[in-house]
């Protein structure tokens, strides 16, 4: 884009003096200064014959840019005035209005406004405490003020961290996911790098034990499962299955709820105790969880009542019969009848 | 539309010395996606003890062939078994039974 100059370090403006000899016409070359004639485009050249400005074409032709020619031939000593005004094009300048390219730094003291669109091809360095801000009352800002770093909503709405076709993650200890919502699939809450909080499909999954009320190890409830378990009664040599048996179990933390249903085809070897395996070992704490209680159909008619007890440290329930003093003896054999039933529940503590 | 099921060994634990607790779960796949999951278990000591009328003790070893879940153990199971009841942990396991007085 070209511009008329306006600055006179630029020769914007020159001025060209001759004194004429007769009848001269053709004025080039040096002038009384020195100062060779030149000129770019004769529409910005204003020529003078003793101080009377001359018509172009009229009076004079200026066509070739180092000549100007009067029509009719000067007197001699006539002063013949050239002032032309270049024009030009300032090549390192970016154009106001075409806008271009700084190949250099460029330093503002004051504000820099931009309408359309910013790209930056490498970085953006903001100095502690310089904020970004977004939105038009500054509703979104973020900063590093020397000490920390805020991302911070303060606008109406909603804060969204969005990812369309990925994860979204906050990561801590330069590489740890601390929390981690992954496309179409679960939130992860990991502790120092470790996953302790899942969801999925069928809920929340949690690794290790949930706190409550407290959170030493007597307040962690860590533990929570359901399930079936072979109720099988043992002969002296093995555990048999027999026409129809059932064992389900639930576990929350360390108790063990479960319920057995077993139904003998034929009897019991005569003195061998009636005893079932269990899902979980019981605690080696001392205690034998007895008093729990059952049914048996087809038994001795003798036998008050049926219970179970189960020892510390042992996975095996014994039936036992269950007589004023809570706990009578192992059931065997010889206590029940052919084709007994037997169903007892209750819950223990495990190891 | 293919629906598969599955078993799998899901845990072997060794409690208290001789206890090896196994957790045994069935997954019904379709199309290659879990689509339920159950739990079973059993609890494996080294022997059956029991006392006959002359207080005469018997301790039958386990037969890993029959599996409380039919079958044999689990070749992994069975490893765990056979690692954990040392000679000096089936005597204890006796001795422990024997205490039960049952």
């Amino acid at each position: 884009m070209a511009y008329i100059g306006t600055s006179p370090s630029n020769g914007v403006r020159r001025r060209f003096v001759y004194e004429a000899t007769a009848s001269q016409t053709s004025f080039s070359g040096s002038d009384e200064n020195g100062v060779t004639l030149t000129y770019v485009d004769s529409l910005y050249l204003d020529v003078y014959q003793n101080g009377i400005k001359l018509k172009a074409g009229d009076d004079y032709t200026a066509t070739t840019g180092t000549t100007v020619v009067l029509v009719q031939g000067a007197s001699a000593n006539d002063v013949v005035e050239m002032v032309a005004f270049d024009v030009f094009s300032v090549g390192d300048t970016v154009s106001a209005s075409d806008g271009g390219s700084f190949a250099g730094n460029v330093a503002m003291a004051g504000t820099l406004a931009v309408t359309g669109e910013t790209t930056l091809q490498t970085h953006l360095n903001m100095g502690d405490g310089d904020i970004i801000k977004l939105g038009a009352s500054a509703d979104l800002t973020i900063q590093h003020d020397g000490s920390h770093s805020y991302v911070k909503d303060a606008g109406t709405g909603n804060l969204f961290l969005d990812s369309v076709a990925g994860s979204a993650i906050i990561r801590v200890n330069d590489g740890y996911n601390a929390l981690e919502a992954i496309g179409g699939g679960a939130v992860n809450i990991s502790h120092n790098g470790a996953t302790k909080i899942a969801t999925a499909t069928t809920g929340v999954n949690v690794t290790g034990g949930i706190g409550l009320g407290g959170t030493g190890t007597a307040n962690i409830l860590d533990d929570y499962e359901e399930g079936t378990f072979t109720a099988q009664i043992s002969t002296d040599t093995t555990y048999v299955g027999d026409a129809a048996q059932s064992g389900v179990y639930t576990k929350i933390g360390d108790i063990c709820f479960f319920q057995i249903r077993f139904q003998r085809t034929g009897t019991l070897n005569s003195g061998v105790n009636a005893r079932f395996g269990l899902p979980f070992t019981s605690a080696n704490n001392g205690v034998q969880a007895s008093g729990l209680r059952g049914s048996v159909e087809n038994i001795d008619t003798s036998v008050v009542g049926v219970g179970g007890t189960i020892a510390a440290n042992s996975a095996i329930l014994y039936l036992n019969e269950m007589t004023a003093a809570i706990t009578g003896h192992n059931l065997n054999g010889s206590d029940l009848g052919a084709n007994f039933q037997v169903q007892i529940q209750g819950f223990y503590k495990t190891a | 539309m293919a629906i598969i099921k599955e078993t799998e060994i899901a845990k072997i634990e060794v409690v208290g010395s001789w206890n090896v607790q196994v957790a045994t779960d069935t997954v019904i796949k379709e199309n290659g996606t879990e689509i339920s999951r159950s739990r079973n278990r059993h609890v494996l000591q080294p022997f059956l003890s029991s006392k006959d009328s002359d207080n005469n003790w018997t301790h039958t070893a386990i037969d890993m062939t029959k599996s409380l879940n039919g079958g044999a153990e689990a070749t992994e199971v069975q490893a765990v078994a056979n690692t954990v009841w040392t000679d000096a942990v089936k005597a204890s396991y006796k001795t422990w039974a024997e205490a039960q007085g049952v």
